[in-house]
């Protein structure tokens, strides 16, 4: 055996997920990649919002179909996801939130033959409480948003 | 007559151990003094001065202001030369002397650097990244602080394939070098010679208050002996999920140069013991020079409760001795002293 250079870094094994994984992977501020998976449950939500509106002329007002026009409509989707961990690893977890670069993996049935794919997502900023230091384990749950929709805008 | 380089973006982070890794994020400076002439002695000769320069720059005459400062910076002024004998610079009664020191010409108007800097490009090859203009100040001492340059190398992005052993990910972080030129009115002198085999490193990383090392990124260095590196990681202890891409990231260091460097990994049941390795594997060398990703496979047997993953060396291969990092001045740069270089820094 050679001469050991770095530290002998330990890495829990976890279960894989059963159903519905949500698997993230941030920038931490000294440069690594992190990981978390959450899983078994999380909430979908979604954000609306309408554009500019016009009122087209109404030449035939028998067969119009209309009196009011949408220039376009902007939508963003959500989901919070939650986990409920040692607070040693909430520690880690918790830096997900400050992380300038957070993906997630789209396809978890396939990157091993396909390679991972990723898309970028933006955890929501706010005030978080996060542990009591005399707990043991905690929950966490954060909210994420996606890429804004495309709409077409007329 | 020259610009002499003083300090260098690194640091001892233990004695004899030297980082060369910044991170980019936080300033990252040389510091140097403008030395038009080096001042071998400084004599005070009582009803005039004696000052010995290596030598005499080409525009000090007789009449001509020059300025002297001494090495430890505590003795400086300005004052005329009243007679030129040889390499001695005749002075009238200073009253001060010292052994070492810099004489700056005062007709050198508008002195400034001109610096380039140089990182790599996706290939690892050499790229100009910018160039700037730096001022020194009344006495000639010049800090260059070239991380804003730098910065427009780093991406955001994770390009790694959770497949090949080790990669690197030259927008995360690599080497840089610069050159510079001096420059007053009426005068624009060469660029200094390019060294290709340049030590310098950036990474895309930041320093928290009162972590160690300043903004060095010594902690995750990795050297052949000596210090152990840390993997730049948010988790003192990381989870692996099975069936899901999982990967480490660290800096593979040109001190590890000619070195065979492996994986090992060795796995736990939950109560702690061994069930498998230590098992080595070897990484792939060409991907030094810089932060790599290492893969380490999530899909652990089910007995598996942990496991433990470190880097080592097997001290084959010729070890890179040292750089120079004394003064530079126009023209001649660091001299690399090694027994022999080898080969998979010679292509870097």
């Amino acid at each position: 055996m050679g001469t050991r250079i770095t530290e002998r870094k330990k890495i829990d094994v976890a279960k894989g997920c059963d159903a519905r994984p949500v698997y993230l992977n941030w920038l931490g501020t000294n440069g690594g990649r992190n990981y978390w998976l959450f899983e078994h449950n999380q909430t979908k939500g979604l954000n609306t919002s309408i554009g500019e509106t016009f009122e087209p002329y109404i030449e035939d007002n028998t067969n119009a179909t209309t009196y009011l026009e949408e220039v376009t409509r902007g939508a963003v989707e959500n989901m919070t996801v939650g986990a409920f961990v040692p607070v040693s690893k909430l520690d880690g977890i918790k830096r997900l939130l400050f992380s300038p670069h957070v993906l997630m993996l789209m396809n978890p049935e396939s990157w091993e033959e396909d390679g991972p794919m990723w898309v970028q997502v933006f955890p929501d900023s706010g005030s978080f409480k996060l542990y009591d230091t005399i707990q043991e384990t905690a929950e966490i749950q954060l909210t994420i948003r996606f890429n804004e929709i495309n709409i077409q805008s007329q | 007559m020259g610009f002499n380089l003083l300090t260098f973006p690194q640091l001892e982070i233990e004695s004899t151990f030297v980082s060369r890794w910044n991170c980019v994020h936080h300033p990252i400076k040389y510091t140097g003094q403008r030395q038009d002439a080096k001042i071998l002695n400084f004599v005070n000769g009582g009803t005039a001065t004696i000052c010995v320069v290596d030598a005499v720059p080409a525009d000090v005459e007789v009449g001509s202001i020059i300025q002297y400062l001494s090495s430890d910076q505590q003795i400086t002024g300005e004052t005329e030369v009243l007679n030129i004998i040889g390499n001695n610079l005749i002075l009238g009664p200073l009253g001060v002397g010292f052994s070492s020191g810099t004489l700056l010409v005062s007709s050198r108007v508008g002195y400034f650097l001109t610096v380039r800097i140089y990182g790599v490009d996706e290939a690892y090859a050499w790229t100009l990244v910018g160039e700037a203009e730096f001022k020194p100040d009344t006495l000639g001492r010049l800090e260059i602080s070239i991380n804003a340059f730098l910065k427009k190398l780093v991406r955001f992005a994770d390009g790694y394939d959770y497949a090949a052993i080790n990669k690197r990910f030259n927008d995360q972080g690599s080497r840089f070098t610069i050159t510079y030129r001096e420059e007053w009115q009426g005068y624009t002198g060469d660029f200094t010679e390019f060294n290709a085999k340049a030590n310098y490193f950036w990474t895309n990383g930041t320093k928290q208050l009162r972590e160690p090392h300043n903004f060095n990124a010594g902690e995750l260095v990795t050297f052949p002996t000596g210090p152990k590196a840390k993997f730049a990681s948010d988790f003192d202890r990381p989870t692996m999920f099975r069936g899901f891409p999982f990967s480490l990231t660290f800096i593979y260091s040109d001190n590890l140069g000619g070195y065979a460097v492996n994986r090992v990994v060795e796995t736990f049941d939950v109560n702690g013991s061994n069930i498998a390795g230590p098992t080595p594997m070897v990484l792939d060398a060409t991907q030094g020079g810089g932060v790599n990703r290492l893969f380490v496979d999530s899909n652990q047997a089910t007995s598996v409760d942990f496991v433990e993953v470190w880097l080592e060396q097997d001290g084959i291969g010729t070890e890179v001795i040292g750089w120079d990092t004394g003064t530079y001045s126009d023209g001649s740069y660091t001299e690399l002293y090694a027994e022999e270089l080898p080969d998979n820094l010679e292509s870097l």
